[in-house]
């Protein structure tokens, strides 16, 4: 906890010389974050390994399905070429509030919506080969 | 709570399968949907937010270092979750001994940070 505190205080003062203002807080606080994380992972991998059951504890289980990756990666590009192509940040930009009344504003956002509900569909209909791989998992070890 | 429960199982101190299996289940299950929703969030957060802040902002806080400051909120909240998770775990399985420790010293240095 003492390494902790001195990460989030050294690294606040590093990053506030480097003018970044308000956010070097905020950037601090996530450094020390990482810090706690792999501490926390670190004690947790310990207290299975300890307890000769390491082999209940796979990493491997908390990264998101390719499928998730790839269907996001493709909405964040689809995201930034309508906004390239119709200018719809620069539109927001300069009219303000205005800019809800323009079609390309709209569609925008439209596009954004549709293509997070995919995301939260796919996220769904991964979670359940999740489960069943740790199912899977749980009759491996029985 | 959950964490706690399953953890402090009299089977769970003599590290019996059972429970530490459903508490390595559902922590690996917990870690797998805030990281899933990190990459949702990361994907979509970045492009929407000065969009959405033209509503949910007053004008005269446009101007100002809001935005950026709400900008970085996207990336510190996935870590948020992480670690709140994670920590809920360690304080569910460590002794009483080092649970004091930690204690002791954030007590000791929790001004640190406000200097």
């Amino acid at each position: 906890m003492t390494g902790f505190s001195l990460v989030y205080v050294c690294s606040a003062f590093g990053l506030y010389h480097l003018q970044l203002g308000d956010l070097a807080l905020i950037y601090a606080n996530i450094i020390n974050l990482s810090f706690r994380i792999a501490y926390s992972a670190y004690f947790i991998a310990h207290y299975f390994n300890s307890g000769n059951s390491g082999d209940l504890l796979k990493w491997s289980h908390i990264w998101p399905s390719w499928k998730l990756c790839f269907v996001t990666g493709l909405s964040t590009m689809l995201i930034w070429w309508n906004d390239s192509a119709f200018g719809v940040s620069r539109i927001v930009q300069d009219r303000g509030v205005i800019a809800f009344t323009d079609f390309h504003v709209v569609s925008h956002i439209a596009l954004g919506v549709s293509l997070a509900l995919s995301c939260i569909f796919v996220l769904f209909m991964t979670r359940s080969s999740v489960l069943v791989l740790n199912e899977q998992d749980k009759t491996k070890v029985a | 709570m959950f964490f706690s429960k399953v953890l402090s199982d009299p089977s769970a101190q003599g590290r019996n399968l059972g429970p530490l299996r459903q508490a390595s289940s559902a922590l690996l299950s917990l870690v797998n949907i805030q990281l899933s929703f990190t990459v949702i969030l990361a994907a979509f957060g970045p492009p929407y937010l000065p969009i959405a802040l033209q509503i949910l902002l007053p004008r005269q806080y446009l101007s100002t270092s809001a935005p950026k400051i709400l900008s970085a909120w996207i990336w510190y909240i996935p870590f948020l979750a992480v670690n709140g998770g994670l920590e809920a775990f360690v304080s569910s399985a460590a002794t009483s001994v080092d649970l004091n420790r930690q204690s002791r010293c954030a007590i000791r240095f929790s001004p640190l940070p406000k200097i």
